[in-house]
C-alpha cells in the first residue's frame, strides 16, 4: 500500500467513525446514559447526506459524513434503496417525541444494527478498497 | 465466558499491544535521531494518541453483563482503532527514516521559511517522509485531521491535532539531491490547496461544470467520483502553478528530470490523463505559459534540452489528450473537455492565493553568469559574493535556478577545469554534478544564515 492509497482510503475510515458515533449515541440512549438532545445532534449531522441519496444524482448539501465518492459508494453497497429509505424513516421516527418509549427503543435497536453494517462495510472497504472506475462513469468517459 | 466476549477481549489485547509498540517506536526515534522540520511534533502527538487509546482500553468493559450489541459495537471500535493505526503506520516509518543524516536540511529549512512568509500556511509544520516510491507525494493532512477529529468523538480524551501538521514524501534515492527535490514545492502547493478557503469556490465551479456533462443514469456516488477526479486534476495544476511562482523554471526542470527517470517523456505517454493526474503535456503547457508570464523567458531560451522537451510536450494539442482507463484509452473524452473549461479558473485561483512580487527573474538575469563562473571554478557561489560584492548576493530562487541551469547546460565548463577528468566521462559528470548540488546547498544555507543574521541585526 502506498501513502497515496492511504489518502484515498481515509474517507472509508472517516465514515466508519461517523457511523460509530451514531451507534455510541444510540446505545447510550438505550442504556439511558445520554440526553435526547445528543441523539438529535448525532442524527442531525447525518440526515442531510442520507436524504441526498434518496434523490440520485443530486449534490450533497454540505454533509460532513457522506461527502466523498468512497463514502457514497459504501452506503450504496451496504443498503439497497428501500433499506436506505427505511433508515431515513426510522431516524425520523426516533426524533418523534410523541412515540412511546418502547417504540423508540425498538427503532434505536434497528438503527444500531443498520449502522453496525455500514461501519463494518466502511472498514472492509478501507482494508480492500476497489479503485476501479464506476461502470456508469465509464459510459460518461466514452462520451465526446 | 461466551466466544463473543472472549473474542472481544483478544481484539482489545491486540490493539493494546499494537498501541504500545507504536508508542515505543516513537519514543525510540526521539531518543536516537535528530530531525529537521516537524517530525518530533508528529512523534510526540502519536505518543499522546497512544496514551489516550491505552486509557480507553483501561476503561473498556467487556463482560457478559453487557449487551451483545454493545460488545459488537466495541469490537467495531477496536477495528477502527486498528485501521487508524494502520494509516499512521504508513507515515511513521518514512518519517523515522527522514532524520538529519538523510535529508537535504538547507532545502527543508528554506521550505519552512517560505511557509512562514505565506499567510495561509504560516503555521505549517512540515514532516518529511522518506518514501520507497520513486515519486513525490503529499499526504493529505485534512483527511487525516478529519478522521482524527471523528476518532476523538468516539474516544474522548485524545489530544487535539497539532496545528498545521502536514507530510511531504521524498524518494529515498533522491534524498541527498537538491535539484529533483525541488518537486517538493509542488507538494507544498497541495498543503495550501487544502488550507485555503478559496478552494470552496473552485469546488463549486467544478460541480457546476460536471453538471453540464452528467447523464441521467449517474448516481450520487458516480457524480462524486467525476467531481473528485476533475477537482484532483485542477489541484495538480494549481500546485504546479504555485511551485513555479515560488521557484521558477527550476521546478519545471525538476519535474522533467523526474519525468525522464520514470520514462514519461514520450509524447503518447505524456498525453494521457489518469484518474489521479492530468496529462503531463497539459501540465507542461501550463508551466510554459506561467514561466513566460512570470518573466522567465530568458532562461527558456538557453541551450538546454529540457527547454526543448518542455516546448515539445507543451505544444501537444488538446485533441491529442487521452483518458487512460485500466482497459481503454479514450480521445476527446467529455471529462477532459470539462476540465479544460475550468483551467482559467484554476489559473485565477493560483494568482489570488499567491500574488507576491517575484524579483527572482530580474535577479537571475543579472547574476547567472556570476554563478556560472563560480561553479565552473569550483567556488561556492555565496562565498564569492560575500567577499566581493555582498550587495550582489542572489536570493535562494535566483541562485537555485542559475545552478540548475549550469548543471543542465554547462557541466563541461567545470569538468574541463579539473585535472584528470574528461567532459565525456559519465562517472565524472555524475560525480561533479553531485558536487554542484552540494555547493548550491551550502550557498542556500549561507544565504539563510545571512538573512537570519540581518533580521537579528547582526552582520554575518
Amino acid at each position: 500500500m502506498t501513502p497515496r492509497n492511504v489518502n484515498s482510503r481515509v474517507p472509508y475510515l472517516s465514515l466508519a467513525l461517523g457511523s460509530q458515533r451514531v451507534i455510541d449515541v444510540l446505545l447510550d440512549f438505550l442504556e439511558e446514559k445520554t440526553e435526547r438532545r445528543e441523539v438529535e445532534l448525532a442524527i442531525g449531522e447525518i440526515m442531510p447526506g442520507l436524504k441526498a441519496f434518496l434523490s440520485p444524482g443530486t449534490n450533497i448539501p454540505g454533509s460532513r459524513v457522506f461527502a466523498t465518492y468512497q463514502q457514497a459508494r459504501t452506503v450504496g453497497e451496504t443498503w439497497s434503496s428501500s433499506e436506505l429509505k427505511g433508515v431515513v424513516e426510522t431516524l425520523e421516527r426516533l426524533l418523534d417525541e410523541t412515540a412511546s418509549r418502547s417504540e423508540q427503543r425498538s427503532n434505536a435497536e434497528k438503527l444500531i444494527d443498520r449502522f453496525i453494517d455500514l461501519s463494518s462495510q466502511a472498514l472492509s472497504n478501507f482494508t480492500e478498497p476497489d479503485d476501479a472506475v464506476p461502470e456508469r462513469v465509464r459510459e460518461l468517459c466514452h462520451q465526446t | 465466558m461466551s466466544s463473543n466476549v472472549s473474542g472481544a477481549l483478544l481484539d482489545a489485547a491486540a490493539v493494546c499491544r499494537l498501541t504500545q509498540s507504536i508508542s515505543e517506536f516513537c519514543a525510540q526515534q526521539l531518543l536516537h535521531h535528530q530531525y529537521v522540520g516537524a517530525s518530533p511534533v508528529f512523534f510526540e502527538h502519536t505518543r499522546a494518541v497512544a496514551d489516550g487509546v491505552l486509557q480507553f482500553l483501561h476503561k473498556l468493559e467487556l463482560s457478559e453483563n453487557r449487551s451483545a450489541r454493545r460488545i459488537k459495537a466495541e469490537r467495531l471500535k477496536l477495528g477502527t482503532i486498528k485501521a487508524y493505526w494502520s494509516s499512521i503506520h504508513e507515515l511513521l516509518k518514512p518519517a523515522a527514516d527522514a532524520h538529519t543524516l538523510s535529508v537535504p536540511i538547507p532545502l527543508v529549512e528554506a521550505l519552512t521559511d517560505l511557509c512562514a512568509d505565506i499567510p495561509s500556511i504560516k503555521h505549517a509544520q512540515i514532516t518529511v517522509l522518506l518514501s520507497e516510491q520513486l515519486n513525490y507525494f503529499q499526504s493529505q493532512h485534512t483527511g487525516l485531521k478529519e478522521v482524527y477529529s471523528k476518532l476523538r468523538t468516539v474516544l474522548p480524551g485524545l489530544p487535539s491535532f497539532p496545528v498545521g501538521l502536514g507530510f511531504i514524501g521524498v524518494p529515498f534515492s533522491q534524498a541527498s539531491s537538491l535539484f529533483t527535490n525541488l518537486v517538493i514545492f509542488h507538494e507544498l502547493g497541495h498543503f495550501i490547496f487544502e488550507e485555503t478557503e478559496k478552494i470552496r469556490d473552485l469546488e463549486t465551479i467544478v460541480s457546476d461544470t460536471v453538471n453540464t456533462i452528467r447523464t441521467a443514469t449517474l448516481t450520487t456516488a458516480d457524480l462524486l467520483w467525476v467531481q473528485q477526479t476533475v477537482l484532483r486534476w485542477a489541484e495538480e495544476i494549481f500546485c504546479d502553478l504555485f511551485a513555479i511562482r515560488l521557484v521558477g523554471p527550476a521546478y519545471t526542470f525538476a519535474y522533467l528530470e523526474l519525468l525522464n527517470v520514470i520514462g514519461g517523456t514520450n509524447t503518447k505517454i505524456a498525453s494521457g490523463f489518469h484518474s489521479t493526474h492530468p496529462a503531463d503535456a497539459c501540465r507542461l503547457r501550463e508551466h510554459l505559459a506561467k514561466l513566460r508570464s512570470d518573466g522567465w523567458s530568458n532562461i527558456l531560451d538557453l541551450d538546454i534540452e529540457h527547454c526543448d522537451l518542455l516546448k515539445t510536450l507543451a505544444g501537444i494539442n488538446d485533441s491529442e489528450y487521452r483518458l487512460v482507463l485500466a482497459d481503454a484509452s479514450l480521445s476527446g473524452s467529455a471529462l477532459i473537455q470539462a476540465f479544460i473549461r475550468i483551467l482559467p479558473e484554476v489559473r485565477k485561483l493560483s494568482e489570488e492565493c499567491f500574488s507576491h512580487n517575484n524579483q527572482a527573474p530580474a535577479r537571475l538575469r543579472d547574476r547567472i553568469e556570476h554563478v556560472y563562473s563560480c561553479l565552473e571554478q569550483g567556488i561556492i557561489p555565496s562565498a564569492a559574493f560575500d567577499e566581493q560584492q555582498p550587495s550582489f548576493l542572489p536570493d535562494m530562487v535566483a541562485l537555485t535556478n542559475a545552478a540548475f541551469a549550469f548543471y543542465l547546460e554547462a557541466m563541461s565548463r567545470l569538468i574541463k577545469n579539473i585535472d584528470g577528468e574528461t567532459e565525456t566521462d559519465v562517472f565524472a559528470i555524475a560525480k561533479w554534478s553531485r558536487q554542484v548540488e552540494m555547493w548550491t546547498l551550502k550557498s542556500i544555507e549561507n544565504l539563510r544564515l545571512r538573512q537570519s543574521g540581518i533580521a537579528n541585526g547582526r552582520s554575518v
